[in-house]
This record gives structure tokens, sequence and C-alpha cells, in this order.
């Protein structure tokens, strides 16, 4: 506590007069009696207190003494630091993002925040006005700048956990420039500091104050989860999960993937602190649901990213036309059991095979008409997309693009060609596989949909031979049909929007939670909006005819990494000036002191009068 | 009749005021005397020497026993009764009055058994004196005078009874008073022994002199003398008062005691009634 008037102090001099009244009896009321001859044979000390007797019993007195000390404390301005901001108007900035729901306090973070917003709320004198701003997956004023405590008290208590990663620059920068239009306005910060780099926030001079919360950093969390195409079936997947310890203990992480409720793997790795963990869970090809990707660790206080979701299709039936295609290649397709195939003589084209296939091999001279459609060319074919040259016998294969998907897994060192032909004109086609006579293997976009071209007659090399050849067809296939294996396409990260494109006419949308409740979702333009994706988990999408989910995961480094940090990482513009105690305000208590002096007055007056008139 | 109710009075036509003594008074009376005379009451013999009144001779005790016996008979001699009434400033309000009403009583019966009544204002000097009265026609000149007496000053009793007539025959002095003497009561008493073969006192105490109502530091201020003094009325100094009080009440009653004088002591709350009928009677100064 400390004095802002001490020269206040002062008026307790007053308090020597009043004693020396009472010392030099004043007022002492006259009783006539018959005689004071009994009287004197009381003793003397019995029948007069003395003067300090008087002072004890005299209620009037030590009334009086107790007023004179409050009005001269409440003279002397005495005020207490507190927690509050110094300003007159303060901008409370609460974190909401998915490292504010752990648990390594009494409650989470969250609350802790909150109740601590509200000791600075009720710090606040009258005259201050404050607001609540909200800093998590999205920004919002959560109370205007207003001086009634119960309406920020309230706007604290709407404020929810979320799982999703949060913008605290962008709620910063909100609550900066709502500051903007008051003076002297402080802003006050209630977060565990992980909000990302500040360091380019600009405040303009305002004071930015933390009010850290958490105190540990032991969280093992899902970074990043990914469904993949089997490399080496097509008709398998896996499932890669990333664990990663952000404690300072070494932890061991327990990783149980279930599809559809039945368990599909479980895996156990011990965690060092810092590190990552990945594992790798076969999911079959032909198994569809939800993958629900749980993590256990033993010291962990954060469970929004220890559970990952995806969704896996059955692996689509493709239809494929093989027009005029070798037997060899018809069984690699009729082998694949995502493969509907049907063959085509030769010279058996009609184009309505464009509209009952997804995607068509040719064997045989193609016909015209087919941009924006998906196909391959088995050869050096009439009507083929590339304008082809001159031919070049038994071409060397040179190198060829491993990462494209049409070739992953394919082996073309050492495939001998009898004879390819160079392409002069490639009709927006890029060579995958390169040889001494130019591209062997063309591939691209030609009018929105895909084409493959090869420059030479496999039936005319060992490539058939070859295992890479069942491989390359079935690549080729997929990649005309755009089979991405399931790979996590309807995944958001939490508290981002997901959209999706629904046909005509539907004008309604039914989107369910991860915990059963409705969420809300526009359609504008025919297009569904889905922003509402603070929770992990899946959302099951009913629109019309639609039905399909997605899934929301945390996902994010950023949040997992809980540690608390003590300080934000502001522009050096942003610090407190030199020598000011920042986020100590002093809180004044005369006003309380003054109305009990007041009340001890009324208290003295009703005994003054009590006495008097008894 | 309006210090004492008739009614009251009414009553006391039937009682007496006894005496511890016999009477020594020079007229006739109502009162037994220490001198035998002619009354009707036979009260001893003696032998007979020459000169006596042969109307007095035992003839029984002559035929009898052939000595000559002279009769002796109680002679009922009169008294006077002095009320001394202490109008001391102390005794202002009801001790005053109560001491008027006690004293108009004890005149009314003592009027009536043919005593002679005189009454006196006992307070810096002799005040309201009212010479020998005898009769109950007297009754209503006491009263006046019971009435006259009026409150003021200092007791001072030495100086009353030097102005006090000297009366013939015997007296009884029944003093009414506070004893709030400055100079104790031993003193007092004795004086009035000196001057009258026999005294009655009342004690008259007022509530405000046993239990005063006072609270806070007040200045008392003294009736008599003026003179203040300070205290701090609280429970505690009452209480130490009220057995300040007692024990003084006490040592004036024991002080009487040992003086021989009659000690009645009085509260101004108590019914006059039953004091007259109740209390008086019970200490025998009534019968």
């Amino acid at each position: 506590m400390s004095l802002l008037s001490p020269l206040g102090l002062l008026a307790g001099l007053l308090g020597g007069p009043i004693l020396a009244m009472y010392f030099l009896k004043l007022r002492r009321r006259k009783v006539r009696v018959p005689s004071t001859l009994l009287w004197t044979m009381v003793d003397r000390q019995e029948r007069t207190a003395s003067p300090f007797d008087r002072f004890r019993r005299n209620l009037l007195l030590l009334l009086q003494l107790l007023l004179l000390l409050l009005l001269t404390l409440a003279l002397a301005r005495p005020a207490f630091e507190t927690e509050a901001a110094l300003r007159a108007s303060v901008v409370i900035v609460v974190d909401t993002s998915a490292s504010m729901s752990a648990t390594d306090m009494n409650g989470t973070r969250l609350q802790a925040a909150i109740d601590a917003a509200e000791q600075v709320i009720d710090d606040l004198s009258q005259e201050d006005e404050a607001m609540v701003v909200v800093a998590g997956p999205r920004t919002d004023v959560r109370v205007p700048f207003t001086r009634d405590k119960s309406a920020l008290r309230s706007g604290l208590g709407t404020i929810l956990e979320t799982q999703a990663e949060g913008h605290l620059y962008e709620g910063l920068q909100l609550a900066l420039s709502m500051a903007q239009s008051r003076d002297d306005v402080s802003v006050v910060v209630f977060s565990d500091g992980g909000g990302g780099d500040l360091s380019e926030l600009s405040t303009g001079g305002t004071e930015v104050r933390l009010v850290p919360v958490g105190v540990s950093s032991q969280n093992l969390g899902i970074t990043a989860v990914d469904l993949r195409r089997a490399p080496a079936s097509d008709l398998d997947r896996q499932l890669f999960v990333t664990v990663q310890n952000f404690g300072s203990i070494e932890q061991t992480a327990s990783v149980e993937v279930t599809l559809s409720g039945k368990v599909a793997g479980v895996r156990s790795e011990p965690v060092p602190p810092g590190e990552v963990a990945s594992m790798v869970f076969a999911v079959s090809g032909l198994a569809s649901g939800k993958i629900h990707v749980t993590l256990r660790a033993e010291q962990d206080h954060l469970a929004a990213d220890n559970h990952a979701w995806a969704l896996v299709d059955a692996v689509d039936e493709h239809r494929v036309a093989l027009v005029g295609g070798d037997w060899l290649t018809a069984r690699v397709l009729g082998s694949d059991p995502r493969v509907a195939l049907e063959i085509v003589p030769r010279g058996g084209y009609t184009p309505d095979l464009l509209t009952r296939t997804d995607a068509i091999l040719f064997g045989d001279a193609v016909p015209e008409g087919l941009d924006g459609f998906d196909y391959a060319v088995l050869g050096p074919l009439p009507g083929s997309p590339v304008t082809f040259g001159d031919a070049v016998p038994a071409p060397q294969v040179l190198g060829w693009r491993r990462t494209h998907p049409l070739l992953r897994f394919v082996e073309w060192s050492g495939v001998r060609v009898g004879k390819s032909f160079q392409v002069s004109d490639g009709g927006g086609l890029v060579p995958l596989v390169d040889s001494d006579g130019g591209g062997l293997v063309w591939a691209g976009e030609r009018g929105g949909g895909r084409v493959v071209q090869l420059a030479f007659d496999p039936m005319a090399s060992d490539l058939p031979l070859r295992v890479a050849w069942p491989v390359f067809v079935l690549n080729t296939v997929g990649w005309l049909t755009d089979d991405s294996g399931g790979s996590g396409a309807e995944q958001v990260p939490a508290g981002h929007p997901w959209s999706l494109r629904l046909p005509e006419g539907i004008t309604s949308a039914r989107v369910r939670g991860p915990d059963g409740t409705d969420v809300s979702a526009q359609i504008q333009d025919g297009l569904l909006r889905v922003r509402d994706t603070e929770q992990v988990g899946v959302y099951e999408v009913s629109a019309g005819s639609v039905q399909t989910a997605f899934v929301a995961n945390l996902l994010s480094r950023r949040e997992s990494d809980i540690a608390p940090r003590g300080q934000l990482q502001l522009a050096p513009t942003m610090d407190a000036p030199e020598g000011e105690q920042a986020g100590v305000a002093l809180q004044e208590i005369w006003r309380p002191l003054g109305l009990i002096a007041l009340l001890l007055l009324l208290i003295e007056w009703a005994f003054w009068n009590r006495r008097r008139f008894a | 009749m309006s210090l004492v109710p008739p009614s009251l009075l009414q009553t006391l036509g039937r009682l007496g005021l006894k005496s511890r003594r016999r009477a020594t008074g020079v007229r006739e009376g109502g009162n037994k005397s220490r001198r035998t005379g002619r009354s009707q009451e036979f009260a001893d013999h003696r032998p007979y020497v020459p000169g006596d009144d042969l109307r007095f001779l035992d003839w029984h005790l002559l035929g009898r026993l052939d000595t000559l016996w002279i009769k002796l008979f109680e002679e009922e001699s009169d008294r006077t009764v002095q009320l001394l009434v202490d109008c001391s400033g102390s005794m202002e309000g009801d001790k005053l009055q109560r001491a008027r009403e006690l004293a108009g009583v004890l005149a009314f019966v003592a009027l009536g058994g043919q005593d002679r009544v005189a009454v006196g204002g006992i307070g810096e000097g002799l005040s309201n004196y009212s010479p020998p009265l005898r009769g109950r026609r007297n009754t209503q000149r006491v009263f006046k005078t019971l009435e006259t007496v009026q409150p003021g000053g200092v007791a001072d009793l030495q100086r009353a009874l030097q102005a006090y007539p000297r009366n013939r025959g015997g007296s009884i002095a029944l003093l009414f008073t506070d004893f709030l003497y400055e100079e104790g009561v031993e003193g007092p008493l004795r004086r009035l022994l000196s001057r009258f073969p026999e005294v009655v006192a009342f004690h008259i105490l007022s509530p405000v002199d046993v239990r005063p109502d006072l609270s806070g530091d007040v200045m008392l201020v003294d009736s008599e003398t003026g003179e203040e003094l300070p205290i701090t009325a609280d429970e505690r100094t009452l209480d130490n008062y009220g057995k300040t009080v007692r024990a003084w009440a006490d040592n004036v009653e024991a002080t009487c005691a040992r003086l021989g004088v009659t000690y009645s002591r009085q509260l101004t709350t108590t019914p006059l009634e039953d004091v007259v009928l109740r209390d008086l009677r019970h200490a025998g100064l009534l019968g």
C-alpha cells in the first residue's frame, strides 16, 4: 500500500484536541442530590474513573477517534497495487486457442484466464471502462467498451473453449485498433503466450501486458495424419500418424487406430522430449468409414491434439474402356477390382463410350473430339494428340520423373524399346520418360482432360514383360481417373471453413458436429460453407440428396506446444516505457474509507442522541 | 386534615403512644409515672410513717398482720412529645413529606393520649417551633405547623437544641431525620439524649439515597452545601455506593442501639398506612 497524499496524515493531529477535550472534562452533567455525604464515603478510586478508564469506557470517544482515523487515512489517499491495468480504459483480450484448454492448472487455462480477467474487472474503478475481445480461431469483440461490470462479467461467461488453432495476432490487432478510440488505454492479454509470432505487430505506443496462464509443458500431440495409397498395392492404403513430444520428459506414445469403431492398429513408441515419432498403419483399400486416431500418454495436459480423424471410402470403381488393346493389358486391367473394364475391339469405338466410362485406353486409332476427356494412347497411333516426327530405333531410357503418379514404382531403367518416334509437337503434354530419342511417355492436360501418350509401341518392347507394365497401366488408370486413394481430401484444420459445391436446387443443409449438435451452415450461390469447425471430429453433412462428411483436426504444432510463455514477444516499440511498472495499477480506497467514516458518523450521532435524551 | 388521610386517623383513634420510660410530667396525664400517686392502679406498699394520709392506710393488712402499711398507687402523669423534624436541605422532597406525615400521625395519637405535643423544625437552627399543646382539639394546629416546615440549609442540631425551649416534666423526643450530618450521628444523638430522656429516631431514606438514577460522568451537587462532587456513575460505582449506604445505615442503627435510642428505618416508598399500622406497632411505638 502506498499513500498518494501523505500530507493528509497531518489531519491525525486533530486527535490531540479531541483527547484534550476529554481530559479537560468539558462536559459533565450536573445532578442535584440530597447530599454528597454518602458519596464521599465511597472510595475515590471507585467512584471516579481515571481519565484513561473513561477513554476505555467512552464509546463516543472511541467512535470519534476511529472516525478521525478513517478520515485521516482517506485524506492520505491510500492505494494498493493491483493486477489491473494502469489506464482508465482496459481492453481485455482472452486467448481461446486450443492450447488454452490445457488442464495443467486448477481447471483449464481458459478458466484461469477468465478468473483473472474477472479480477481485473473487479479492480476497475467506477470511472474505468473496459471491453472484452476474444482471440481464438475467430476474433470478435465480445463486449464493447462499457463501465457496466456485470455486462463485462457476462461477456466473459460466454467465452467457450475451442479445439482449433488460435490467432492471437489478429486478436491483438483488433484490440489495438479498438484502443485507438480512447486515450489512456491499456491492453491486458490473458493467454499462455503461444499465439505465434507477434514481433511484427505495431501497437502505436499502447501498453500491452500479458497475464500468463499455464504452468506445464508436458504434452504429446498428433501433428500429422495422412492417408495414402500403399506403395506396394493400389488396393491398399496406409495411414501415416506423426506424434511429437512437446514436453521436457521422455514419454511413451500409445497410438490406437480404429476404423468404424474397430481397432485397426495399435502402436507404442517412446518419444524423447522434442522428438517426433512416425507410425504407419495399414488400411484395407476395400474398407470405408471413419478412422479415429487416439493418442495416449502418461503426462498429457491437452486433449484436443490427442485425437484425429480421417474419412476413408472404398476404392471407387472406375469404368475403363480398352479400345483395340492387347490381351495382356486387358488382363492387367481386369485384375484390378477397382476397374470395370469394357473391351472394345478395334474399330468399335463409339462416342457414347465417353459418357459411360471414366477413362479410355486406346490401342487403336484415336478418334477426334476427345478434348476434355481422360484417355491414354498406348502407342504412336493415328489420331494421337501429339505430332510425331522421325522414328528412333532402340532408344535408350535416360531418365524419368519418379515423383509423377504415373511413374510411381515403375522402373524404367533397362527397358528395351524397339522403336520410338520423336514428338515434334507435344500438344500441351510433357515428357515423363526421356530417352536419347526423345520422350517415350508424355502426359498432361488438354481441354480439361488428362491425356497419356506413349511414343512407342509397348508390344514392340520388353516392357510388358516387366513388372513395371501392370504398375504403369494401373497408375495410368488411377491418374486418369484422379484416384487420390482416399488421402484425406475431406479434412480441414479445426477452425477453418469447409465448403462444398452443391447441385442446383439445394437451398438447405444440415450439418451435425462431432458432439451431435447442429452446426450452422450457409448456402450461397450453390456453395455450402461451414464455418463453425472449432471442435475436432467428424462433421456429417446432409443437403438434399448429398450425404457426405468431413473431418476437422487440430494437427497444430503451435497449439500442441503448450509450454507457457512469460511474456509476449512483441516489437521493441511495444515495451513498456522505462521505469514504468508495467502491469501494476494503483487502486485507491479513499471512497470506501469515506463511506465507513460516514457510517461511523451516523452511529456516533445516534449514540450521542441516545445519551442526551436518555 | 390533608396531612394524614382521615381514614387513617379514624384507625389511630384507638391507638396510644407507647414509651419505654415512665412519664415524668408534673401534671396528671394519661401516662404512667415513675412517681406513685392517686390513680386507681395499685403499685406497692410501704411502712407507715407519721404524717401519711390515713386514707391510704391498708386496713386489711392492719387487721391481719397488726402492722401499719400505706398503699401506694400509680400516678398517671402527662408528658411532652417533642416532634423534631429535620428540615435541612437534604430532606427536601419525599423525605420531608414522609417526616411530616409520620409526625402528624404520632402527634394525633399523642394528643389523644393526653400528652402534650411540641413541634420544632431542625435546620440550621430551630424553626417553626410550636409550644406544647394538649388535647385533640389542637391537632389542626400541630398539622399546620408541620406543613409550614420548609427545607433548606445544613442541619445543625446543636444550635437548634440551644434554641429549643425547656419544658417541665418528662419529654419524649421523636426525631425525623435522614441522619445526613456532616459531624456524624453519635454527637447529635448524645446531645438529644442529654436534653430528652427518651429519644426515638425515625431514619427516613429516599430511593435517591439508596440507588440514585445516575449514569455516565456527572457532577453531583449537594443540595445543602452546594458542594460539587464528580463521579462516574456506572454499574460498578453504583453497586459500591449501594453497599456503602447499607453499611452506613446499619452503623446508624447500631449507634442508636448503643445509645439507647429507639431506631426505626423508614423508606419513603412504603405506604403510610403500612408504616403506621404495621411497622410502628411492630416496633412497639404504637399500641
